[in-house]
């Protein structure tokens, strides 16, 4: 197992595209934070005081964002060896395809906890700019030093996995990185309007990444239990992709 | 090392590409890997590394490539032209190459220098031509020196001097006791490169065995004589095949061109012509293969 880490390790770390996804994960969020909390406390304050709990823009709301960045990285773990037929030199290094399996879910999410944790702390601090810029002085967003941080880096951990797990069982990396987008930013939305008007409020334990958003914002076993379902649906993904790789020609 | 296949086989829907094909690659000589196209080369070697799913198994030292704990260490092989990543350094390559054996930084700079590289290690090679494309997949082949190497047409692309020093490299690669299985359409090249080949056609075997033997089958001799009729008789009465060749010509099998002298001497019939004729390994190839190429050119006007 180590030498299939080792591996990953490398090939994960001497591609430029890592390091500027990671960049562009952080930054592009962390500009919005910026932005959006100086809009609204600047605009509070013409209006005579900024509106009652505004605050900070808040990381929660961006980390879709920095998923939607992130989760070409897991993407890439499975895609970029198929497209340049790179499979077959990694597969007669490490025969043992399990192994190497594993070895890359487990670098992507090492590589995304690290990223995700870079691009909360920039969202923050972007926050926290954004609202001196207004005259509020820096407003520290603490709470993303407790729970709501660690489930923030979670989901994006699972969305980027969901990435990875899509791409392996297509080998497909474009689709694998706009199917999660599209079902989070379309599909979803539509079934879970749908879903109101009939009146089927258990939907969003269901739905992936409709359920997963909602739960970095909630609290207590909700939280967990949205995040849980968030797991599942990867797993549900992974299971016939890693069975789909012992069994497949490459 | 010796790699043993043994009843390899695939299908690609109602397609046989390789059928119960079965050869050894013997240690300490380049075995030629031959086949026109589509005859399931490139799949059978795919078959043996286990990259593709199918019948039967390859063995490595007597073991499947599975069970040795460092493979890097048992086989190298560069199956695809541009088996790299076009953003990632050619040292980065190798480096992650190196990660199953260890192996050190000197390592990395000796294949590198060895294949002639060394001045863009540090490039990325989505600029490299097919030729050095060619060269940092075979560093990546042999950078842990392992005991076999499995080349897909190493070849392509290379020019006359590279040629050369691929031959060269490979002959003394196998010299040391390895064993090397190459596959090429370049005939007269395998020729120089190979002792040993492996013909295939169809997806099944056609001939395996030492180039000496497979062309030596398919040579004979000519001889030409005025009294050519009582020669053949002369000659089918020594046990041999003869075949007409021309208005005087008969094309000898099994006799050697002292033999059939000395045979028609005794006979008293002169001779106006006694020529060995050795067929080339490509001739072999052709007779071998003949109907079984996929996608075959139409008569040339």
């Amino acid at each position: 197992m180590r030498g299939p880490l080792r591996y990953e390790w490398v090939r994960i770390s001497t591609v430029k595209s890592t390091w500027a996804l990671m960049a562009l994960g952080a930054l592009v969020p962390a500009g919005l934070a910026l932005f959006v909390t100086w809009i609204v406390n600047a605009a509070g304050s013409e209006a005579g005081g900024p509106p009652e709990g505004a605050g900070t823009a808040g990381f929660a709301g961006f980390l879709p964002l920095t998923a939607a960045v992130l989760c070409t990285i897991g993407a890439a773990a499975f895609g970029q060896e198929y497209r340049h037929g790179l499979i077959r030199i990694t597969l007669s290094t490490y025969p043992r395809r399990t192994p190497v399996f594993v070895a890359k879910a487990l670098m992507v999410i090492a590589v995304i906890i690290v990223a995700a944790v870079l691009a909360i702390a920039a969202m923050v601090v972007g926050g926290a700019l954004g609202s001196a810029l207004a005259g509020q002085g820096f407003v520290w967003e603490e709470t993303a030093l407790g729970l709501p941080g660690l489930r923030g880096v979670i989901y994006v951990v699972i969305f980027s996995l969901m990435a990875f797990a899509i791409t392996a069982l297509t080998r497909n990396q474009p689709l694998g990185i706009i199917l999660p987008i599209v079902f989070a930013v379309l599909v979803e939305p539509i079934i879970s309007a749908v879903a109101f008007v009939l009146d089927w409020g258990w939907i969003d334990w269901a739905l992936p990444f409709t359920g997963a958003t909602a739960g970095v914002n909630a609290e207590g076993l909700e939280a967990w239990g949205h995040l849980g379902v968030f797991l599942l649906w990867f797993l549900v993904l992974a299971m016939p992709a890693l069975i789909l790789f012992q069994r497949r020609d490459d | 090392m010796a790699i043993v296949a043994q009843g390899l086989g695939k299908s690609f829907g109602s397609v046989r590409a390789v059928d119960d094909l079965s050869f050894e690659v013997p240690d300490g000589v380049v075995t030629g890997f031959l086949g026109p196209n589509g005859a399931g080369k490139s799949t059978t070697m795919r078959l043996m590394l286990g990259l593709d799913r199918g019948a039967g198994s390859t063995l490595f030292d007597g073991k499947p490539l599975i069970q040795h704990p460092h493979a890097s260490e048992v086989v190298g092989t560069h199956l695809d032209a541009r088996p790299f990543l076009p953003g990632r350094t050619a040292h980065d390559h190798l480096r992650m190459l190196a990660t199953d054996a260890k192996l050190p930084k000197s390592r990395i700079e000796e294949v590198l220098a060895m294949v002639g590289l060394t001045d863009v290690a540090d490039k990325r090679p989505k600029g490299f031509s097919l030729g050095m494309a060619q060269r940092l997949g075979l560093a990546g082949a042999v950078l842990a020196n392992p005991r076999a190497l499995m080349l897909d047409e190493p070849a392509n692309g290379l020019d006359p001097q590279s040629i050369q020093w691929l031959r060269e490299f490979l002959r003394a690669y196998a010299a040391q006791g390895n064993a090397v299985l190459v596959s090429s359409h370049l005939l007269t090249e395998m020729q120089l490169m190979a002792q040993h080949v492996v013909v295939i056609a169809k997806g099944s075997l056609v001939a395996d065995g030492t180039i000496n033997e497979l062309v030596s089958q398919r040579s004979d001799v000519l001889v030409r004589s005025a009294d050519s009729g009582r020669l053949a008789d002369a000659l089918r009465g020594a046990g041999v095949q003869v075949d007409r060749d021309g208005d005087d010509g008969l094309a000898v099998t099994g006799l050697t061109t002292d033999e059939i002298g000395r045979l028609a001497f005794d006979a008293g019939i002169a001779l106006r012509e006694l020529t060995q004729r050795k067929a080339s390994l490509e001739d072999t190839f052709l007779e071998l293969t003949g109907d079984a190429q996929d996608f075959a050119f139409g008569e040339s006007s």
